[in-house]
């Protein structure tokens, strides 16, 4: 059985000074591990995880959620952070603790499972704005073609994973393309994974920090360039 | 058909792949000789003018010029899509770099914490 103890949930957090601590103590109130990726920031989330005491490893320059997590990867890689599980979250507060609970409850069902990835498309729990909503599900459908992997919900930021698929998986994308790395790994490897409904909460301040559709368009054409 | 209908898409297409694969040495050695053969070709179009007439007539797009535009354009595509590639490899060393950085500043304030 696992316990949220056993999970260490990296948060790559990027100017985020207002919602970090809430998510930090969130996280910590149930008992899941923190590691906070301070990714550069030139306002005061870094003396607010310092004051929140959760483990934090700082970028000194902006490197991108992408490169953050990886940040992380590499730290587990080194023995640095000991678990069961690892889990991604978003630090802009679209993430819901309580997801991770359900994840958590979905590897207890299907141990065998390799990764449990989130979808705001499996309830109707999240206020996807109109376009937005259209893009992606319109990517989340190409991805059974030009990734070979059916997913609901291609760029949902919230999964978990048993680590030791990062023997063999590395993360290139500095920026938001890190998702569809994902999926090419587990085409690749051919590992199993279930979605588990997730509730992504659509706050003007989100919003403001989320990826912009201009970004999306920017991640596209360099994961077609990007040599393989 | 005309002939050019097929050369200039499948020019276009080897150019991608070479691109694609650029991390790989035989795309970088190739890409070296896509470039000096491009080189070779324009130096040959300058004291040569009027064979760019008779290319372009043979491969059936009519005009010296437009055969040397679209060359142009597909060396330029060429050179876009390395210029991208380069700068994400440099960015993937910078960071590297920066992690780098940011584990030991972690390992050193964890070991520091032990000692205390």
């Amino acid at each position: 059985m696992y316990k949220p103890d056993d999970v260490y949930v990296i948060l790559p957090a990027f100017n985020e000074e207002t919602v970090i601590q809430k998510i930090i103590f969130e996280l910590q109130e149930k008992e899941f591990n923190v590691l906070c990726v301070v990714d550069g920031c030139t306002d005061n989330t870094l003396a607010k995880v310092l004051q929140a005491q959760c483990d934090y490893v700082h970028h000194i320059v902006n490197l991108g959620q992408g490169a953050c997590l990886e940040t992380g990867f590499s730290m587990y890689r080194q023995g640095l952070l000991n678990c069961k599980l690892l889990a991604t979250f978003d630090s802009d507060g679209q993430h819901q603790v309580g997801d991770l609970l359900e994840f958590l409850e979905a590897f207890n069902k299907h141990p065998g499972i390799d990764m449990v990835l989130g979808s705001r498309f499996l309830n109707d729990l999240s206020n996807v704005p109109r376009l937005k909503k259209l893009i992606l599900k319109f990517f989340a459908r190409m991805s059974r073609y030009t990734l070979g992997v059916h997913v609901t919900d291609r760029h949902n930021g919230l999964r978990m994973f048993k680590p030791h698929i990062l023997e063999e998986f590395s993360l290139r994308t500095p920026g938001y393309g890190h998702a569809d790395e994902f999926l090419k790994f587990i085409k690749r490897s051919n590992l199993s994974f279930i979605e588990v409904p997730t509730e992504i909460l659509y706050t003007d301040y989100s919003r403001s920090k989320g990826q912009k559709v201009i970004n999306g368009i920017k991640t596209l054409f360099d994961g077609v360039i990007s040599a393989k | 058909m005309k002939l050019a209908q097929i050369i200039f898409p499948v020019i276009l297409l080897a150019t991608f792949l070479l691109v694609r694969n650029y991390d790989k040495l035989i795309s970088k050695i190739l890409t070296r000789v896509f470039f000096a053969t491009f080189v070779l070709v324009f130096l040959v179009f300058i004291i040569f003018p009027n064979l760019t007439f008779g290319i372009a007539n043979f491969i059936g797009i009519g005009r010296g010029s437009d055969l040397v535009f679209y060359l142009t354009t597909i060396a330029l595509f060429a050179l876009g899509g390395i210029m991208i590639l380069k700068d994400q490899f440099q960015n993937q060393r910078f960071s590297n770099l920066v992690r780098a950085w940011a584990v030991r500043d972690f390992m050193s304030r964890k070991n520091a914490e032990n000692r205390s």
